[in-house]
């Protein structure tokens, strides 16, 4: 981690600690102070949940928000190893690869305690190589991702304290057939430029959120299960989240979260024909796992009144603190989200 | 590396600070607060009988059952109304509650609600709770949360039949009015 984004998460953990005195005098009695008819416009949820959360019964949410995730060089384990070395085991080498998602959520308060969800993702992605030979080459894909329904259930609720069970179904709306040009010609894309998983993905987790004034907090777990193989003889790896989190309302608008989220997926299993495993370690299926510790900051805007009201816009970046990989396999460089969601 | 372990640790120092430092002021939710203010201030739009004024001279705010609010409802005494203080007391019995100006009735009394309406029958103790159908059953305020915000509604007919009178801009601000 650089010493910049280093300087970076130090500075918003200053503005998290500090911020409670300034908003304590900000607010202090607000509400009792307020009128009535102001009273009856104070949202009763923290400005922002950084996980599964329940919608009041009728309540709409829609929520837009792009992403782009480059990863640059290699990793064997946790240790970086430079092009040079993979291209003594392999003829081709990924350098680098980008992929950036629009994703459009709806989500519906059916009960108090039942939430459904819609997720479609529209995925772009590119990967760039070199060869033994030196040559370089950049290979890309593009299109719907697979679209998920999920449904949150409140299991639990005492008083500050609520336990959210999340559960759906991602279904394979996307081909696993993208193929692009390459110095060898017209090739399937290996597993991670695909833009599906080509499966029915059971997904389930578990949130705990817990609230107060000015705080929200929680952990969850989360995991993707494949249901079978897909259509060319393999499924990708099942993965898993969990992750503790913060939330701190700054302002009456504004909010400052921090997140530690563990992600680890498995390799995947079967292999698909069209592709050679020997050729760039992205074909190889026993070089698809790996696990990574990061770190995500979140700064949101909230507007609570005018034409803008119940609006929110937001703006993340994830940092990696710690990745081992199967490898060699491209590491991440970070994450950058911003977006916007509307309830109604 | 180094420096990425010493912001684990950070991250986490922050996550238990945000877990383990709440003041006490910071114990209740939005949602308690904001619940808490409503009942101080639907004092502001009701009146009370005259008599009622010189039986019960301080301002007294009960709750009867479990107190859902914490202290966020005990906040009240740092108030005034009409000049005078604000008591906020638990309440142990009905009898006990005719002594209360506005009286806040815990979920946990939904069993023996048809009871405790009986007995405050006709007395000016406005009531306020939570339970569904609260205001059906013959309570005066109920308060619900609707899509993320809290909204009541209002027993006219039993505000009147306790010889309470709610002013027509609360009314228009409740989301149902039975009278």
């Amino acid at each position: 981690m650089s010493y910049r984004r280093a300087v970076f998460l130090c500075a918003c953990l200053g503005l998290m600690l500090t911020g409670p005195q300034a908003h304590a005098q900000d607010d202090e009695n607000d509400f009792l102070d307020m009128s009535l008819q102001s009273l009856m416009e104070v949202e009763g949820m923290p400005i922002d949940v950084l996980t599964t959360h329940i919608h009041p019964k009728g309540e709409w949410m829609i929520r837009y928000q792009f992403m782009t995730m480059p990863m640059e060089g290699n990793r064997v384990g946790a240790d970086s190893v430079s092009t040079e070395n993979v291209l003594q085991g392999y003829k081709v080498s990924p350098t680098r690869m980008t992929m950036q998602m629009h994703m459009v959520d709806v989500m519906y308060g059916w009960t108090d305690d039942l939430t459904v969800m819609v997720m479609m993702p529209f995925v772009q992605s590119s990967m760039d190589h070199v060869t033994r030979g030196g040559a370089s080459f950049t290979t890309g894909a593009s299109g719907l991702g697979d679209v998920s329904l999920m449904a949150h259930y409140n299991m639990a609720l005492h008083g500050p304290h609520s336990v959210v069970f999340v559960g759906g179904l991602s279904m394979p709306t996307r081909s696993i057939d993208a193929v692009d040009d390459t110095p060898a010609g017209e090739q399937s894309l290996p597993y991670p430029m695909q833009l599906g998983s080509g499966t029915f993905d059971l997904k389930q987790g578990i949130s705990y959120i817990g609230q107060t004034r000015n705080w929200a907090f929680g952990a969850d777990a989360k995991g993707t299960f494949r249901l079978g193989e897909n259509s060319q003889q393999y499924s990708l790896g099942n993965r898993f989240h969990s992750s503790v989190w913060a939330t701190r309302r700054l302002y009456r608008w504004s909010a400052l979260s921090l997140q530690l989220a563990s992600e680890r997926w498995g390799d995947v299993a079967g292999a698909d024909p069209r592709l050679n495993p020997a050729m760039v370690p992205t074909a190889d299926p026993d070089l698809r796992g790996g696990w990574r510790l990061d770190t995500r900051v979140e700064l949101s805007f909230f507007i609570p009144s005018g034409s803008f009201q119940n609006q929110r816009f937001f703006i993340d970046a994830v940092l990696p603190a710690y990745q081992n990989l199967h490898g060699p396999q491209l590491e991440l460089s970070h994450v950058v989200r911003f977006g916007w969601e509307w309830r109604f | 590396m180094r420096i990425s372990k010493v912001l684990v640790l950070a991250v986490f120092f922050v996550l238990g600070f945000a877990g383990g430092s709440s003041t006490a002021g910071e114990n209740e939710t939005r949602l308690q607060q904001i619940k808490a203010a409503y009942v101080y201030k639907f004092a502001g739009y009701v009146d009370w009988p005259e008599t009622s004024r010189e039986e019960r001279p301080a301002f007294t705010v009960g709750v009867l059952g479990d107190n859902p609010l914490g202290s966020a409802l005990f906040a009240l005494e740092s108030r005034t109304y009409d000049g005078g203080p604000v008591a906020v007391r638990q309440i142990a019995s009905v009898a006990e509650a005719i002594s209360c100006h506005v009286l806040f009735i815990s979920e946990s009394e939904t069993q023996r609600l048809d009871e405790i309406v009986a007995r405050l029958h006709g007395q000016s103790v406005l009531t306020v709770s939570e339970i569904d159908g609260f205001v059906e059953a013959g309570g005066m305020i109920q308060l619900m949360v609707h899509k993320n915000k809290v909204r009541f509604s209002i027993n006219l007919i039993a505000a009147r039949q306790a010889k309470l009178n709610i002013h027509a801009s609360l009314l228009a601000l409740a989301r149902h009015v039975i009278q």
